[in-house]
């Protein structure tokens, strides 16, 4: 059976809460990533990067939709997963999708600067629920 | 003849953990204000992005926050200063990247280029550019000694109260 080898990070206003899924993993973001939310998430993203190889996962989702805040120095580090992924090993690749709340005006923009980095292997789906 | 709708002012230690409750009670208040909802987050953004470059770089015990609305007939503008002091060297690398912003044809291609940069130098180095192209503030700045003053400008619709 496979296991989740990373850790939730749970903050005062912010947190990181992996969860396998069939096709590979859920990283849910929630509440607001602020300096003082950097250290966790650009340390749990190569973590990520890495559990997701582990795993051989096909897909990576990254849901925000519970996200209400994102600043630049927290959208570095999703820049920085795109990178790693864009420059993995073929074999090492997954998808990574992010999943947004369209009421959230700000994710239509953040993410879409995103998914121009990598459009081949980012993509962004709206939110329908668990 | 103009109104001023909104005036605020702030006067704030240079702490981060000030940044996010500014941003919240500044939107909180934006919200009966502005007739779109994605201007409320569109500023909210410029305010967070303004107000952490100033605290980070403020070489002094203090940094100033002001946002105002100043409304004329249908035409409303929305305007974020930020005051701090800083070393010259971050003024000088501050005024280069607005020039910089300043210059390009396209917000969004910049943008993208900026993201693509920050790879290679290392750290953030986003926010300015974030500014300008997601939230569609123009950006401009004075420099008197070693105080620097960043002013960011919106085009915004606000309700009619009356």
């Amino acid at each position: 059976m496979r296991q989740l080898r990373l850790l939730p990070v749970v903050m005062e206003g912010f947190s990181i809460r992996p969860t396998l899924t069939a096709s590979g993993l859920k990283i849910a973001l929630q509440g607001s990533a602020d300096m003082e939310a950097r250290p966790s998430l650009s340390q749990f993203v190569p973590q990520a990067h890495e559990e997701a190889k582990r795993l051989a996962a096909t897909e990576v989702f990254i849901d925000v939709h519970e996200l209400y805040f994102i600043n630049s120095v927290c959208l570095k580090s999703l820049v920085v997963w795109i990178d790693l992924l864009a420059n993995a090993e073929p074999n090492n690749r997954y998808r990574l999708t992010f999943l947004v709340d369209s009421h959230l005006h700000w994710q239509d923009r953040s993410i879409l600067a995103l998914q121009r980095m990598a459009p081949d292997i980012v993509s962004v789906a709206n939110w329908k629920g668990e | 003849m103009s109104i001023r709708v909104v005036r605020l002012g702030f006067s704030l230690p240079p702490l981060q953990r000030w940044i996010t409750p500014t941003r919240c009670y500044i939107a909180d208040i934006l919200q009966p204000v502005l007739i779109d909802n994605d201007n409320v987050d569109r500023l909210a953004i410029a305010v967070h992005e303004l107000l952490e470059n100033c605290i980070k770089y403020t070489n002094g015990d203090h940094v100033r926050l002001e946002f105002e609305i100043n409304s004329d007939g249908d035409e409303a503008i929305a305007s974020i200063r930020t005051t701090n002091s800083a070393l010259s060297l971050h003024v000088v690398d501050l005024c280069r990247r607005i020039d910089a912003l300043n210059a390009a044809k396209d917000p969004i291609e910049h943008y993208d280029d900026v993201i693509r940069d920050s790879l290679i130098q290392g750290g953030s180095s986003l926010g300015l550019a974030r500014v300008r192209a997601e939230s569609n503030v123009h950006l401009s700045y004075q420099v008197q000694k070693d105080v620097v003053v960043v002013l960011g400008e919106m085009h915004v619709r606000v309700r009619k109260v009356i």
